[in-house]
Formats: C-alpha cells, structure tokens, sequence
C-alpha cells in the first residue's frame, strides 16, 4: 500500500502557515497598542487609572495582622511552573510583599511546588530583603519546594498551617484542584485571606473562603497596580482597549451569524 | 548585565517560538519540538537538585533531632528508596509498580475525597443571606445543587431543566466572558515578558 | 435553645455528620430513579450512530485523585464502543492514569470476547500533554516511541497497521475523560476545530462549568459531568453499575451539605435578631 506524503499547505501571503496568519496579526496589534500605550505613559501624557482593587489594597493591611500578632505571612504561588501567565503575574505581588514583611520584620515563609518556579521566587525573596537592608534577616529555610505532586505539596501546605498558624495567608498564582484545601485549612485556621488566580472554576472557592479574591485578570493587572509604574499602566490599557475589539468583533458576527452572512468572517480568521 | 542578558534571551527565544509557529519556514525548522525537549531536561534537572536540597534539610532535622524528625526518617526512605528501586527496576518492574500502586492513588484519592468535607464546611460558613448578593448566590447554589441529583428530581421533577438552564445560559455567558479577557489578559502578559516591560523575574538589582 | 449558636458549629460536627450520610447508602440503596439530561443524550447518541468498526480515540487523562468520577466514565464509554464494534485507541496523559486504565478496559474487554490489537490498544502515558497530542496528528508511532503501553511494538497490532495518525479519515471520535490538564482544551486545540473530528468530553462534575460554553457551541459535541453523568449513561445503556450505586451517596450528600447551610443562615437571622434586641 503506497503512502503520499502529506501534501505542503500553500503559505498565506507568501510566509504565514494556514490558519496561523490571523493569531500572528491579533499578536501584533495587541503588541503595537502596547507600545503606543506605553510610550504615551512614558512622555508623561494622560493614560486612564487603574481601579481599585481591594484584594491589592488590602495586602499592607494583612501584613500589618501578621506583625502585630508576632505570627507569620504564608504565600503559596500556586502549582504552575514558570511558562504560566499566573506565576508571572505573581511574582511582583510576591516581590511587594517580600519588601514589605522584610521592612516591618515579619516572618515570610513562601511555598512552592516546582522547582523552578522555587529558585526565582528565592532570588526575589532575597532580592526584597537585600534592598530593603536587611540582608541578613533573610532565611532560605523559609522559601520551601515541598513536593513536585499537586496532592504531596498541597498536604504539606496543610501540615505547615497546621503547626506555624500563619495569621496572613496570601495565595496568588495558578491553582487547581488543591484550591479549597489550602483556603478552607486557612479559613478554619482564622488566617486572613488574600487570593487571586485565572482559573475560572476555582475562583468560586477563593470566594467562599477568602476575605479578598483577585477574580480573573485582576491578577494581570497586579504589577501595574502595585508598581504604579506609567509604562506598565499603559500596558493594561492597551490590553483593556484589545478586549474591546474582540467584543465588537463578536457583536458584529454575532450580528452576522444570526442572519447567516458570516462565512467572510470565519474565513478571515481561519487564514 | 546580570539583569540585561536574562531578558535578551527571554525576549529573543519568546519571538522565535512565536515566528515558528506563525510562519513555514518556522514550521518546518520545528523549533518548539527541539526546546520541549530541553524543557523537559531542565525539569527533570531540577526536580533532581530539589530532591537534594529537601534531602539536605532532612538530614540536618535528623542529625539535630529537630522536633518530628522521625517523619523525615520516612521521607527520605520513600524517597531515596523508591528513586534506587526505580533504577533497579525501571517504571515496569513487578515491585516497583506494587510499590507505586500500593502508595501512591489511595494517598492521592484520600486528599481528593478530604476536598468535599472541606466543601461542606466552607459552603456552611459562606452561604450566608448577608444581602441580595449573597441570596442570589446561595438561591442559585442550591438549585444546581439539588438539580444535579436524583433526590432533587424527586423533590421537584423541574429541577434538572432549571439546573440544565443555569449552567447553559447565564453559566456559559459569564465563561465566555471571564475566558476571553483571561486569554487577553495572559497573552499581554506574555507580550509584557517579550518586551522586557515584566522584570519581577530578575529582581531589581543593579546590573 | 439559643437559634444563634448554629451559625458557630464546631466544622468537625459537619464532617462526621456528612461521613456518616455518605456511608449509610452503600449498605442501604435508596434506587431513586434518574432522568437522562440532553448533554448525556448527545453524549450516547454520538457513539451509538457511528457505524460499526469505527476508530475511537479516548484520552484518558486523569489520575487516582479524580477516579472515583471517571473511572465508571471510562468503564461506561468503553463498554459502549464494544457493543457496537467500534475500535479503540487509548492514550493517558497523566503518568499516574495507564494503571487505572489498565484495570478498568482489560477486564470489560475479557467479558467481552474482545482483542487486545485487534479491537482495542493502550499507548501508554506520553508526557508533552498538548505537544504529545499534536505529534499523534502526525504520526503515532513516532509519537509513541513506536511501543504501546507494554512495550510492544505497534507494528504487532492490525489496528495500529490501520490506523497510523490522528487525522480525520482514521479516526471518527475523540473522546477525552478529564479532569485538569493536559485534558480536553488539547484536543479542541490540536484536533477538534483544525481537522474537524467530533470531540466528546467527560470531565469531573467542578469542571463542567467551564465545558458548557463549548457544548453549546457544539465544539464538543456530548458531554457525561462526573459520577451523575456516568449513572445516567449506564441508565441509558440499561446497564447500571458502580455510577448508579454512588449516586444515592452523593444525593444524600448533597443533601446534608444544604441542610447545613440552612443551619448557618437560621443561626445567622437568630443572631442579627438577638444584636438587634440587645442594641434596644
């Protein structure tokens, strides 16, 4: 039996592979926005704000618990590695809260699952304390890789609350299953409660069992919001600005589909 | 440079992997297929020092008779134990995978099965008719709650219907909704790391 | 007796109470009966109009943690392509699944007459998730290492010489039991909506919140959520099995879980009714 070789799709406008052309242009659009955007911000002309978000609000007033109680902050960064937006997102919530505990002599204990993810988030911790001044307060012991398992790590995660007795549990990062593990032996531990994950089906945990949730994108917005930084700003915006295309877009084949003229559409994405 | 040439590379590997998918000449140089391999080495790597690192801890807790030293006895018996097993054996040995199955699915399902008595306690405490809010959100609750099960239909024959409309209507617009601001979201992150704009990652030290 | 106080329980009266609820229907069935919902119905009507001795591709990824939901999913699903002489190819994405799997396909497939490389094949687990999924487009036995989840090569098996990718003309359903990922959003990425292949899921019950937009889309095209969806199917195959015997728990679980929360807003409206007096 003779078997053809697959045939070699024919290149969109000469260099683009089938259906890769209209994802590489969405890229490049959102990457110009934010270019002008963040030029805009920059040069020091006007950009719209962020909006409060109470969950990053409240994180110096969860910290402040800690210290008086004389008890310690726990941030977990969730079981994703270091190619997952989550983690990336956390990380300058994480750098903040480092700085912040290091300022006020708070004990941070931070907890992982994947290694990699682990000796970033130690160099940031270190990082934090080193700038702040106090080098020598910094304890690796305190930044933990307990387990590459979702299940081995989330117990041991219970096992530290469960002895330690944090007073401040901060949780931003990606979460599955272990979700409601880790916030309900919080809840039931009386700690306060900041979390903030995309993932859509956990969400509704956080919320039952956390005094803030981050819900969604918020947590993209983190480290703009808690940097203030103009350029990073802008760049919200531009994201901000990208989600109001795609909803016209839907409107307009929405629009089309229901009166089934949308094929120049779907064929327009599909190049 | 020790902040600068992190982030060439993280900005220069980041477009590569976008043009190789995006484009033919990227598609037939099948450059994702060559780093997913590295990806995959440098996990594995780094699980490796991870396991030496809590070994090294361990070790100190049992020569220090550290309170529950005793549980990193165990530790380190399952885990160096079963990594010399597994060298042994490979992942098709008899005793390897008795070990492996005698272990490792009722650990797990056991901490799976610990999530609903956390459900029951956490929906008890959060379910509350604070404000209309809240009402909304427990009224809702309970009528996928009851509409899922036999005993709901048997309550009131219409739940399964109402269940089905909730999670098919106001359910899937909200998905849709959070879904495509999420995936905006993410890739303007992903976009903020090429651009070198997202540093966390390399601190804040001087170069 | 102070109302108030059930807004306060001590959680530990929560977790005994619901143990006990969830133990007592194992001993004693209840057999309340179970309607079948439309996604379930697309879900079984999708495998039973295909024509006999077409190529099921099932994804099996998911680990011991979320058995209890898919592995009478799993159980049901493959005793549905069985009886009607589909042929089965599985691959598990998760490294703790081919076990779980092994014990569930092997001993309906013996019940059944059916063979072992001739009516069914287990890959195997490959790691990659979405990447191992895009190189079985390609080609299987590269993807696979050429091996099946034994160790034995593919080239041994007739439905392996028949079926080399998965590609449209091969394979006529894919079907992935799920429960995180790697899990289905591979197969709607790299299979479903570029070569066009109809595409069933069953994931656990918190999962199916985020699949519904999909459903409705029709991008999946059935759907069994969790144990419920598993009963409803062995209903609808009137073979009922172990889904059938859990749910009188779960309902009774579900059950408690509401009472208690009736329990908590009772306590709450006592205790807002006893500020309000005192502050008199």
């Amino acid at each position: 039996m003779l078997f053809a070789a697959p045939a070699t799709p024919m290149p969109v406008l000469g260099i683009f592979y089938p259906g890769e052309t209209a994802g590489f242009f969405l890229i490049f659009m959102l990457g110009l926005l934010i270019y002008v955007f963040s030029r805009r911000a920059g040069t020091g002309k006007r950009v719209p704000s962020i909006r409060k978000i109470p969950g990053l609000e409240s994180i110096d007033e969860a910290i402040g618990r800690a210290t008086e109680m004389g008890k310690a902050v726990h941030y977990s960064i969730g079981i994703g590695g270091v190619t997952h937006a989550d983690t990336i997102a956390s990380w300058p919530i994480l750098e903040y809260v480092a700085r912040t505990c290091a300022k006020y002599d708070t004990k941070l204990v931070q907890t992982n699952r994947n290694y990699l993810v682990y000796g970033v988030c130690d160099e940031i911790i270190k990082q934090a304390y080193v700038a702040v001044g106090k080098p020598e307060s910094y304890n690796p012991n305190d930044v933990r890789w307990y387990s590459d398992s979702q299940w081995g790590y989330s117990t041991a995660v219970l096992g530290y609350m469960n002895r330690d007795k944090p007073s401040t549990n901060f949780m931003f990062g990606s979460f599955a299953a272990e979700t409601l593990l880790l916030a309900e032996a919080g809840a039931v531990l009386g700690c306060m409660q900041i979390a903030g994950t995309t993932n859509i089906l956990q969400i509704p945990f956080f919320v039952a069992t956390c005094d803030y949730t981050l819900l969604g994108e918020e947590l993209y917005a983190a480290s703009a919001y808690i940097s203030k930084d103009p350029v990073l700003v802008g760049t919200v915006v531009a994201q901000d600005i990208m989600k109001m295309l795609i909803a016209a877009v839907t409107l307009v084949g929405g629009i089309f589909a229901t009166f089934k003229a949308d094929k120049w559409l779907k064929n327009l994405f599909a190049k | 440079m020790k902040r600068t040439i992190p982030l060439i590379i993280t900005s220069v590997t980041a477009l590569v992997l976008i043009l190789s998918q995006a484009t033919m000449l990227g598609r037939k140089l099948e450059i994702p297929k060559i780093l997913d391999r590295y990806y995959l080495l440098a996990q594995a790597g780094a699980f490796m020092l991870g396991s030496i690192g809590r070994t090294r801890l361990h070790l100190q807790n049992i020569i220090r008779r550290r309170e529950g030293y005793a549980y990193s006895i165990v530790l380190l018996v399952a885990l160096w134990g079963f990594f010399i097993l597994g060298l042994f054996q490979t992942s098709n040995g008899r005793v390897y995978q008795w070990v492996f199955n005698a272990t490792l699915p009722h650990l797990e399902s056991t901490t799976f099965a610990v999530i609903a008595f956390y459900i029951a306690s956490a929906a008890y405490r959060a379910f509350r008719m604070r404000n209309i809010d809240s009402s909304i959100l427990l009224i809702t609750g309970a009528l996928v709650i009851l509409g899922s099960v036999p005993i709901g239909e048997a309550m009131w024959k219409a739940l399964p219907s109402i269940k089905t409309w909730i999670m098919n209507v106001p359910n899937s617009a909200v998905q849709r909704g959070l879904q495509i601001c999420i995936r905006v979201g993410s890739f303007a992150v992903a976009l903020r790391v090429l651009l070198a704009l997202e540093r966390a990652h390399v601190g804040r030290g001087s170069d | 007796m102070k109302w108030s106080r059930l807004s306060s329980l001590d959680v530990r009266w929560i977790y005994v109470v619901f143990l006990v609820v969830l133990v007592i229907p194992m001993f004693r069935p209840l057999g309340l009966p179970m309607s079948i919902t439309p996604e379930v119905r697309d879900y079984a009507n999708t495998i039973e109009s295909l024509p006999p001795g077409s190529v099921v591709w099932i994804g099996a990824d998911y680990s011991p943690g979320s058995a209890a939901e898919n592995n009478p999913q799993l159980a049901a699903t493959f005793r549905h392509c069985m009886m009607k002489g589909h042929k089965v190819i599985i691959l598990e994405l998760w490294e703790q699944a081919p076990d779980i799997v092994r014990s569930i396909v092997d001993p309906i497939a013996r019940e059944m007459g059916k063979v072992y490389g001739v009516d069914y094949v287990n890959l195997g687990y490959k790691p990659g998730g979405g990447v191992a999924v895009l190189a079985m487009t390609r080609d299987i036995k590269t993807a696979s290492a050429g091996v099946d989840i034994s160790g034995t090569k593919l080239e041994n098996f007739p439905l392996m010489q028949q079926v080399t990718a998965l590609q449209k003309g091969q394979v006529q359903l894919v079907i992935s039991i799920n429960t995180g990922s790697p899990g289905y959003a591979d197969y709607l990425n790299y299979v479903t909506d570029p070569l066009g292949i109809p595409f069933l899921s069953c994931p656990t019950a918190g999962m199916l919140t985020g699949q519904m937009p999909f459903y409705r889309s029709k991008q999946i095209r059935g759907l069994l959520p969790g144990l419920a969806g598993a009963a409803q199917y062995e209903i609808w195959l009137k073979q009922p099995g172990d889904a059938c015997r859990q749910m009188d728990a779960q309902s009774l679980g579900h059950l408690i879980v509401l009472l208690f929360v009736a329990l908590g807003n009772i306590g709450y409206f006592a205790s807002r009714k006893e500020k309000g007096g005192a502050s008199k």
